[in-house]
């Protein structure tokens, strides 16, 4: 168990490394190396993801505003998702964090996409 | 006020004797139960507190139930896929994400209600869901990724 444990941390970890060489050599905002996001792509609409990898890449260069600008809940869950693999029980939280989380995900998803001032803040 | 040692070996309580007097009547604790008088530093079994001994009943009572109560927590032996959940959302795809977070906190909500059957269920469903959302961004990546070709060969860099 142990020993299955720590390859699999192992492995996550080297694919993590090798992910974050990648966001931080190459800037996903001019290069087109990165694959778009398939529903902005035949939508035209922002997902609640839309502008992670350029918030990493930002936030890889210390630019921690400009990763914000990107996306803000990307980098607001950051923590809480590194939280939750550190746990490795994800049931420590409650359901109404959960829940909660669920509704401020969709919520976001649906504030970036209005095309009005204050909400196009949350667009990428 | 009084703390005692469950089946489990956890310690339970404090409780008040009329507490103890309803498990020892239920049979999920026995006179043979550890327990300690609040105040006190030893622990003895039920049957030797005066309060205790006359309630004990006579009839062989049952393995005891460890006492459902202050923090005891099930704790299950599968994930609820929450952060794949969330990352496989945050990763593109939304309604296939977005459904895995639904299932994930489905899940969450059974366990804690003590539905574990029900969370396992839930659970299945929220890393089908990771699965579907990932496959189908892979998939629908794929035009994506030619159109990064066509554009390579054009730039020629």
């Amino acid at each position: 168990m142990v020993n299955d444990r720590a390859k699999f941390i192992g492995i996550a970890a080297l694919f993590a490394a090798v992910g974050m060489a990648i966001v931080f050599a190459v800037d996903p905002a001019r290069a087109g190396l990165f694959p778009p996001c398939p529903l902005h792509r035949y939508t035209g609409l922002w997902c609640p993801g839309c502008g992670t990898t350029r918030a990493l890449h930002q936030l890889l260069h210390g630019n921690v505003a400009a990763a914000f600008r990107f996306n803000p809940l990307a980098i607001t869950l950051l923590p809480v998702i590194g939280y939750l693999c550190v746990r490795r029980e994800d049931n420590v939280l409650k359901p109404v964090w959960i829940w909660t989380l669920l509704g401020v995900v969709v919520t976001f998803g649906v504030l970036r996409n209005i095309p009005v001032y204050p909400f196009t803040l949350l667009a990428p | 006020m009084f703390k005692i040692i469950g089946a489990d070996g956890k310690q339970y309580g404090p409780v008040d004797a009329e507490q103890i007097r309803r498990w020892l009547a239920e049979g999920r604790a026995r006179p043979e139960t550890l327990a300690q008088a609040e105040g006190s530093t030893d622990w003895k079994p039920l049957g030797q507190f005066t309060e205790f001994a006359t309630t004990a009943p006579a009839r062989v009572v049952p393995p005891p139930v460890p006492p459902s109560m202050v923090g005891y927590q099930p704790r299950p032996d599968f994930p609820s896929y929450l952060v794949p959940a969330i990352l496989s959302t945050i990763f593109c795809c939304i309604p296939f994400g977005i459904v895995a977070i639904v299932y994930a906190a489905q899940a969450s909500s059974k366990l804690h209600a003590g539905d574990i059957a029900g969370a396992r269920d839930s659970a299945a469903k929220a890393k089908a869901w990771c699965w579907a959302a990932f496959l189908t961004g892979l998939l629908f990546s794929w035009p994506g990724f030619l159109a990064i070709h066509r554009t390579m060969r054009m730039h020629r860099w």
